[in-house]
């Protein structure tokens, strides 16, 4: 199996630069996912950087560039992918070293949706409580975790990285405009009314393409437009 | 024009709002000049297009092309203008858009008159 990989060295090379590397399955023992591969190339080579942690698709840590499709090396099964493997870091995002991109822009925008909610004060008789069809409605946008697959493909945030808020940050957003027990919709979508941080998504679709969590941030994106213009 | 000042709801709604006219209208336009045997000359079909029954539809489907191709001008703008010079293109665009109000109500003028 063969795997080119993109490596930079900040403190080594101007730019970044492909390597080759080669596998046999049996070097695998038994690994199907492509984490697996390339924690067996990183024992050939221990300065290929990458990051990785729960290795079972919930800490969103390891996404990257995959034969041209952003997905999390952990659950992507290596019998899927066409040899060569082409891997390169999560596009629209500065390098850090190999594979390893800076997310601070990402949180940056996560942090601006304010992905927490903001319900009336807690009364001492009970709960802030939901019907179970109003909790149905979160289903599908809470499960993001936050591996920056979708945004980092989307085109409208390539083009405005700084001011685009991105899939990621606006399904987040959707999932509190949304929850019946969030007191703030109105400012949230007030907010939220804006030609560059919201209305640069044109439902491309890249972003519901590469969630390695099957999720569909477009949608989220298309109600979340509706609520705003329902609001004013 | 500041960007802060620009609305992101209200043109996505004038998008929506003339996508979905132009899509009823552009068929029954079709059909109208498909089904009208002597609009064989530009002079009969402009005649048979500002008859009372058409000449509203018309004039609104006009006005709603402008504002539907104003939003993808300034998306675009939005989108490739280099950065500090935004707020300038989109005010050329604003120029433009007058200009072409301008000469619509002229052309009208002088096609009603
Ligand atoms: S649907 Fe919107 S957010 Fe998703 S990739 Fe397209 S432009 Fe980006
Ligand atoms: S929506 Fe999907 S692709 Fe985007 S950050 Fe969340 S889990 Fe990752
Ligand atoms: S290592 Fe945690 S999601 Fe892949």
């Amino acid at each position: 199996m063969e795997f080119i990989i993109s490596r930079y060295n900040p403190e080594t090379d101007t730019a970044p630069h492909d390597r080759h590397y080669r596998l046999h399955q049996q070097e695998l023992d038994g690994g199907t996912m492509l984490l697996d591969a390339l924690l067996k190339l990183r024992e050939q080579d221990p300065t290929l950087a990458f990051r990785s942690s729960c290795q079972e698709g919930v800490c969103g840590s390891d996404g990257m560039n995959v034969n041209g499709q952003n997905c999390l090396s952990c659950i992507t099964p290596l019998a899927s992918l066409k040899s060569p493997i082409v891997i390169k870091p999560l596009p629209g995002l500065p390098i850090i070293k190999d594979l390893i991109v800076d997310m601070t822009l990402f949180y940056k925008h996560y942090a601006e949706a304010q992905p927490f909610l903001q319900a009336k004060p807690p009364s001492e008789a009970h709960e802030h409580l939901q019907t179970p069809a109003e909790r149905a409605q979160l289903d599908g946008l809470y499960e993001c975790v936050l591996c920056a697959c979708c945004t980092t493909s989307c085109p409208s945030f390539w083009w405005n990285p700084d001011q685009f808020l991105g899939p990621a940050a606006l399904m987040a957003a959707q999932r509190f405009v949304i929850d019946s027990r969030d007191i703030q919709t109105r400012e949230r979508l007030q907010s939220l009314d804006d030609p560059m941080k919201t209305f640069r998504c044109r439902h491309i679709q890249n972003c519901t393409a590469a969630c390695p969590k099957g999720l569909n941030p477009s949608r989220a994106i298309q109600a979340l437009k509706a609520s705003i213009a329902k609001e004013h | 024009m500041q960007l802060h000042r620009l609305s992101g709801n209200r043109a996505f709604r004038w998008q929506r709002i003339s996508a979905f006219y132009l899509l009823l209208y552009t068929p029954l336009l079709a059909l109208w000049i498909t089904l009208t045997p002597h609009a064989t000359t530009a002079d009969n079909l402009i005649a048979s297009l500002t008859t009372t029954w058409w000449v509203i539809p018309n004039l609104l489907a006009l006005l709603l092309v402008i504002t539907h191709a104003w939003v993808g001008l300034r998306d675009i703008t939005l989108d490739y203008t280099p950065r500090q010079r935004t707020p300038l293109w989109l005010e050329a665009l604003r120029w433009l858009l007058i200009a072409v109000m301008l000469n619509l109500a002229l052309l009208l003028y002088w096609i009603l008159l």
